[in-house]
């Protein structure tokens, strides 16, 4: 295939970008941890900006996907929650039902600007912005929306918060 | 002997399901296999923007209406600065046109690309989502350059644009053309001549013309049955009747007469993103230099306004989805309008392709649903959580820590940090 | 004198635009709708059409009629004070570029907001009427579905989200998300 990956082939000088930090970081903890998350994908009204950034983590430019994380289909196979969108009074139910559904140990990352705080619709007789209204949130990641880089941050976030709770202790970051 | 009993079955798919982006519940009547009805629940995604908009002035709407969709968003800023413009009656100047058509058609690059995934991905192919997403990243690179981000770029402006397009910004724009070209061959093979993909994609989810028409189905969804219809031609808009645009219909990209179904949609993609890399280069060629804003200061905006628009206005452009209408109507003497409404392009596709799942089977409602390319859907608040606790960044201390890093990155900076325009008018 | 030596006056013989001949088709076949065209800084012409309740119908007929091929855009309810109005824009005669854009808007008095339905000439239409019933509290006689389109089953009856008068959203139903400057109750102004 002659479709080559743009940009990110000038590599000017040796220190190692934050990117490629970003990426040894994940991949200790996945070791650490001894499992990579899988993560499933809620909509609660969202614009779709976050959703096609969080698709386009797993595509084959920031790919997350050679750690192992995957988009499932069921909530009941997740360790991960991505929720978006300010939280509609018709999602409401729909949330809270998936949040009862994914199994212990969960992490909750509320990704953009508006489960964080509503975003442009903060005053609206339909929308219950924040998240953590709604259910318990662990990371926030701000932006609108926010870049494939800063959310596979937050996911090393989502990951330390992991370690945390499985083995009681978290590895030093390899410099 | 018993008798058959035959009883039909509703089955709810929807609001969160893993074929759709976006919730929304289709309830269909089956009979086994067979679809019989399919009813349209929509309202979740229900935000409440046109209550918002009774509090917003003509400026803050503009970043409210960006945020409708993600997606399409530079065509919702365009389609509402028009209904402005119309009317307040203000004139563009002609280089604003220009950019705004170049980035128009570099948005409609992208969906298009995104949605060719997107269908790839429901019937199967997941090596085509990953493979025309990987494709994709070229035309966000290029948005970036120009305007700073990959998504919700807000170029436009009542007026005019923001930002200007430079000497650098045109080769990144001619080098894309080029590569593009170079890799339209592959994707074409994979959609358009590839056996299976043909026989999985032909006749299924047809809408006949008929009902295209009646239920006033927009863009590549009406034109993949035949009908005539796209809304920079109809209108005249801008440029465009420049550039040179027309509708391409299906007989134009695969030769035989349109049958309405999901392969035609996919081919009249295929035949805009031709048409898009076209329009790119007329538009680079053609477009001359001069101001780019019709007031160049942007706190006179909102005051000139104030006095100027008097009457209703009506914006319709051409998103990738189809035609999109503002409709503003507003008052001398007051900053913010009197009514504001629009209508997104997949509302009237969606009742047509629920019309057209009749008679097909169950496992073609995910691409046909994928086919018509739903898309239902106050960066003056950050909160940061610090060490565990939350704290609140305001407009001001975003400012000032901005200042801060210039300042740290380059001592020298000569720009002045005090705000033009206003902060938060409240 | 000869011919040569007189000058013709050029008499400026404009042929009459898609948008003129559409106006005066309508005006002569209902005298008591109000015709006008306005036309924008880029040179976009557009028909504005007002007419009264009973003859909201007929016009629309009468534009099928015009083009059977006419697409019909949007349906948009506002609230003038006294008066409810519906408002609605049709495109026509695309065939060749560019089209005519026809806005059709009808109104009714608050204490009456009964306008006739067009759903049989334009099936899309009831869509939109259905936006407009739920946000608006306008009736639609004859509609044939009138579930509500977007807001929730249990929302209030009575209550119109749009409607700036006293049936509106009250303020202590608008949920803030806790701007700065909002902190304390609701939402001002």
């Amino acid at each position: 295939m002659s479709i080559k990956v743009p940009s990110d082939q000038n590599k000017t000088n040796g220190a190692a970008s934050e990117r490629e930090k970003l990426e040894k970081r994940i991949a200790q903890l996945c070791r650490f941890i001894g499992r990579s998350p899988w993560v499933f994908h809620v909509n609660s009204g969202s614009c779709n900006g976050c959703d096609i950034e969080i698709i386009a983590a797993l595509t084959p430019r920031y790919d997350a996907e050679r750690f192992g994380v995957k988009l499932v289909g069921s909530p009941r196979h997740a360790d991960v929650l991505l929720v978006t969108g300010p939280v509609t009074d018709q999602s409401l139910e729909r949330v809270k039902l998936v949040y009862e559904q994914t199994p212990d140990p969960k992490i909750v990352i509320a990704v953009g600007a508006c489960p964080t705080g509503g975003s442009v619709f903060y005053e609206s007789p339909f929308t219950n912005a924040p998240l953590s209204n709604v259910i318990p949130v662990d990371v926030y990641v701000p932006g609108c929306p926010p870049r494939p880089e800063a959310i596979l941050h937050g996911v090393v976030l989502a990951l330390e918060k992991l370690a945390k709770i499985l083995k009681g202790e978290v590895p030093e970051g390899e410099e | 002997m018993t008798e058959k009993v035959e009883y039909w079955v509703k089955v709810p798919i929807g609001p969160i399901h893993p074929g759709l982006e976006e919730p929304e519940k289709f309830i269909l009547t089956l009979d086994g296999e067979r679809i019989i009805n399919v009813d349209v629940k929509l309202g979740y995604n229900l935000r409440g923007i046109q209550w918002i908009a009774y509090r917003r002035n003509y400026v803050q709407m503009m970043y409210l209406v960006e945020r409708i969709c993600g997606i399409c968003s530079f065509s919702h800023n365009h389609t509402y600065s028009r209904a402005v413009e119309e009317a307040a009656g203000i004139e563009v100047p002609e280089r604003a046109e220009y950019i705004r058509a170049i980035v128009g058609e570099l948005e409609r690059l992208h969906s298009h690309l995104l949605n060719l995934g997107v269908v790839g991905h429901d019937i199967g192919y997941d090596t085509v989502l990953h493979l025309t997403w990987l494709a994709r990243e070229k035309v966000m690179d290029v948005l970036e350059a120009i305007s700073g981000n990959r998504v919700n770029y807000s170029m436009v402006t009542i007026g005019g644009v923001r930002r200007d397009i430079d000497e650098k910004g045109k080769r990144l724009i001619l080098d894309l053309i080029k590569y593009y070209r170079s890799i339209m061959p592959q994707i074409e093979e994979v959609f358009l001549h590839d056996p299976t993909i043909e026989a999985r994609l032909r006749d299924a989810a047809v809408v006949s013309r008929r009902i295209a028409k009646e239920y006033g189905a927009v863009g590549p969804t009406a034109r993949g049955s035949g009908l005539k219809v796209d809304a920079r031609w109809s209108e005249g808009l801008g440029v465009y009747p420049d550039l040179g645009v027309k509708p391409v219909l299906p007989q134009d990209v695969t030769g035989e007469k349109p049958h309405g179904d999901v392969y035609d949609r996919t081919a009249v993609r295929i035949g805009e993103i031709h048409q898009s890399l076209e329009l790119l280069e007329h538009a680079l060629d053609q477009m001359p230099d001069g101001k780019i804003k019709a007031f160049p200061k942007d706190n006179v905006l909102v005051a000139k306004l104030k006095i100027m628009v008097d009457g209703e206005g009506v914006g319709r452009y051409e998103a990738p989805r189809g035609e999109l209408v503002h409709y503003v109507r507003g008052k001398k003497g007051s900053d913010k309008p009197l009514r504001w409404k629009a209508r997104e392009p997949t509302f009237p596709n969606l009742f047509a392709i629920a019309k057209g799942l009749v008679g097909n089977q169950v496992a073609d409602v995910v691409v046909a649903i994928a086919s018509i390319d739903p898309c239902l859907s106050c960066t003056d608040r950050v909160a940061v959580v610090q060490g565990g606790k939350k704290i609140v960044l305001t407009e001001k201390d975003l400012l000032k820590a901005s200042i801060e890093k210039t300042r740290e990155l380059n001592p020298d900076v000569k720009g002045d940090p005090t705000p033009i325009g206003f902060g938060c008018a409240r | 004198m000869t011919d040569d030596n007189v000058i013709m006056e050029k008499v400026e013989v404009k042929e009459p635009t898609k948008e003129d001949l559409v106006a005066e088709a309508i005006k002569n076949r209902f005298p008591s709708a109000e015709v006008e065209i306005k036309e924008n800084k880029w040179g976009k012409r557009r028909v504005w059409v007002r007419v009264p309740r009973e003859d909201y119908k007929a016009l629309m007929k009468f534009i099928v009629e015009l083009d059977p091929e006419a697409h019909y855009s949007i349906g948009i309810e506002q609230d003038y004070g006294e008066e409810l109005g519906y408002m609605s824009h049709i495109l026509i005669n695309y065939e060749e570029a560019p089209g005519v854009s026809l806005l059709v808007e009808v109104r009714a008095p608050k204490d009456d907001p009964v306008i006739p339905d067009i759903s049989d000439v334009f099936p899309i239409a009831v869509q939109y009427e259905r936006e407009a019933a739920e946000m608006m509290g306008i009736v639609f006689e004859g509609i044939p579905d009138s579930r509500r389109l977007f807001l929730p089953d249990d929302f209030p009856e009575g209550i119109y989200p749009l409607r700036l008068d006293e049936k509106g959203i009250s303020e202590e139903a608008v949920k803030n998300a806790g701007h700065p400057y909002y902190i304390k109750g609701g939402a001002k102004k």
